[in-house]
């Protein structure tokens, strides 16, 4: 940022005192020891109340330009009409002079009802600001009733302060917050994202070497069983566990190569691969997960499904990446779901869909559902990359990603990612509501050479 | 009864040896056992086998290595590589080929697979 704030604040004074903006601005960091480059929006906002505007209307009086800045006052009678305007008021409002005493019925100052509650109503002080159009200003005005000394009401004094120079002053700073935070957030998350893929890198050589040590465990348990198992008639009681343990090292066994195969550092390699295959490999990492929490996991694999070139890491990071959203989706609907997982070849294509019956994709979600760092969970739960990384990884695989999603309240509203349109543009189609049921689903279509 | 084959395991896991050992013997088969490379190759010098099952990762001498060796001692020698990492690509395969194993099974592998390896090789040789 270096010297942004600095500079675009002495721009704005500058507007008004040429000559001593630069100075002033200098003057009130040398007083906090603070540089250009160093001071914060909150410690120049600081400056410019304690510091700038005093001297500025010092400075100015000096120079005779007091009426540009500061303010003064209207003098009504009890009965509304204007007894007195201040030049400066005449000249910040741009009242011509015939109009000063039909100033409360044009009410460019919205001053009419204020004045109404202090001459009438017994309001015994209003204060309100107001914007008005020509010349822009942004105008604080404070009102109240003038007394005599029996205490009765003789008319009403109203004073006016131009608040535009400060306010477009707090809209710069808040402009500048507004970028730092979001800065800020970007570089946490990119931070974020660098521990993450250095973890997964460590991860994978973790997996890699357990999954090695953990082979030779499980090929023992495997093998002393299956050779129990074929020994042992179907009528022992003992054949039962032991089929059972054969079943589980089985299992583990599944497990351990699925975690290999994912660990392996991807290279693009593109090659023919049956996707139910990588698909399902993917599903067993996602198994347990759902199982923990209840959740229904539904393979519906068309088995004449032909082979198609793409690289099986990544079509496994995208099911592992839907499914995982998935998960997240139920869990929020606080009820058990369950996720369906269909592979199907239409057209020239194959259709990959995972949808779940969970709390559906809400209308301000939608258009920022493929957005890389976009995410609707806590700090530290999401990274907000799961999405961008299957778009991506769709593209790269020339495909389309479509979205449908219902809440469970409203209509259906469905729409499409497409390879060749930006991320952030999806088109908005709706269908009417048939009342399914609550739940998003993504279809995956990816061409056939 | 005809006498089986002679089958050498050559693994550091102990719980490796004893599944050989209990899954063959009844079955007939006369199963040795060395617990690293070193020991695999100085029972190789002195007899002969009809299978040496041998395992990569082992201390002294790993199983390339012993391969090697063995080759050179006994050219025809059916050699069967038992690796515990799965190796999708068959990379591992492939080298263990050129360097003359028959093939390359990996743990945690399925007793019938072994049992069918056996009888591809002893097959082979009874013919």
């Amino acid at each position: 940022m270096g010297k942004d704030l600095y500079n675009s604040v002495i721009s704005k004074i500058a507007v008004i005192a040429p000559m001593f903006a630069k100075a002033l601005v200098d003057m009130g960091l040398e007083k906090y020891g603070l540089t250009p480059y160093t001071v914060t929006p909150s410690q120049m906002k600081r400056i410019i109340d304690e510091e700038v505007f005093p001297k500025l209307k010092n400075f100015i009086k000096e120079a005779g330009a007091l009426e540009t800045i500061g303010g003064g006052k209207i003098v009504f009678n009890n009965k509304g009409e204007v007894v007195s305007i201040d030049n400066a008021v005449k000249k910040l409002i741009g009242l011509q002079p015939e109009m000063v005493f039909n100033i409360t019925s044009n009410d460019k100052l919205q001053i009419k009802a204020p004045l109404n509650s202090v001459l009438n109503e017994n309001k015994e002080v209003v204060i309100y600001e107001v914007s008005i159009k020509e010349p822009n200003v942004i105008l604080n005005i404070a009102g109240g009733p003038v007394k005599d000394g029996d205490n009765k009401i003789t008319g009403a004094m109203f004073f006016l302060q131009d608040m535009t120079l400060r306010k477009s002053l707090e809209t710069e700073i808040d402009n500048v917050y507004e970028k730092l935070e979001r800065t800020n957030n970007e570089l946490k998350t990119a931070q974020n994202v660098a521990m993450q893929s250095e973890k997964m890198a460590a991860i994978g050589q973790l997996a890699g070497g357990v999954a090695h040590e953990i082979n030779n465990p499980i090929a023992v348990i495997l093998g002393f069983s299956q050779v129990l198992t074929k020994r042992l008639l179907e009528s022992d009681a003992n054949c039962m566990p032991l089929r059972s343990i054969e079943r589980e090292a089985l299992r583990c066994k599944k497990l351990v190569n699925d975690l290999l195969t994912f660990s392996r550092t991807s290279k693009s390699s593109m090659e023919p691969i049956d996707l139910n295959v990588a698909i399902d490999g993917a599903l067993s990492l996602v198994e347990t997960k759902a199982k923990m929490r209840n959740i229904g996991l539904i393979r519906n694999f068309d088995d004449k499904l032909p082979n198609i070139t793409a690289n099986s890491n990544q079509i496994q990071q995208v099911i592992i990446n839907l499914c995982n959203n998935a998960i997240d989706a139920i869990l929020e609907s606080a009820s058990d779901g369950q996720i369906t997982i269909t592979t199907k070849c239409h057209d020239g294509f194959i259709e990959i869909s995972v949808s779940d019956t969970g709390s559906g994709i809400p209308e301000e979600v939608r258009k920022h559902l493929f957005e890389p760092f976009f995410t609707t969970k806590e700090v530290g739960k999401g990274t907000g990359l799961g999405l961008s990384l299957v778009y991506e990884i769709v593209q790269k695989h020339k495909g389309t990603i479509e979205v449908e999603s219902k809440l469970p309240v409203g209509p259906d509203l469905s729409f499409k990612g497409s390879s060749g349109s930006l991320p952030g543009d999806p088109d908005l189609s709706f269908k009417g509501g048939s009342g399914s049921l609550p739940g998003t689903k993504f279809v995956v279509k990816l061409p056939l050479e | 009864m005809e006498k089986k084959a002679r089958i050498l395991m050559v693994d550091d896991e102990q719980g490796i040896r004893d599944l050989f050992k209990f899954l063959l013997e009844p079955l007939g088969y006369q199963v040795f056992t060395a617990i690293d490379g070193l020991e695999g190759v100085e029972m190789v010098k002195k007899e002969s086998f009809d299978i040496v099952f041998l395992d990569v990762h082992m201390p002294r001498m790993r199983g390339p290595e012993a391969l090697k060796v063995i080759k050179q001692l006994r050219p025809n020698q059916p050699v069967v590589i038992f690796s515990s990492s799965s190796d999708p690509k068959h990379i591992f395969e492939e080298e263990a080929k050129k360097l003359g194993a028959y093939t390359c099974i990996y743990k945690p592998v399925e007793i019938d697979e072994i049992l069918k390896i056996i009888e591809e090789i002893t097959g082979r040789e009874s013919e």
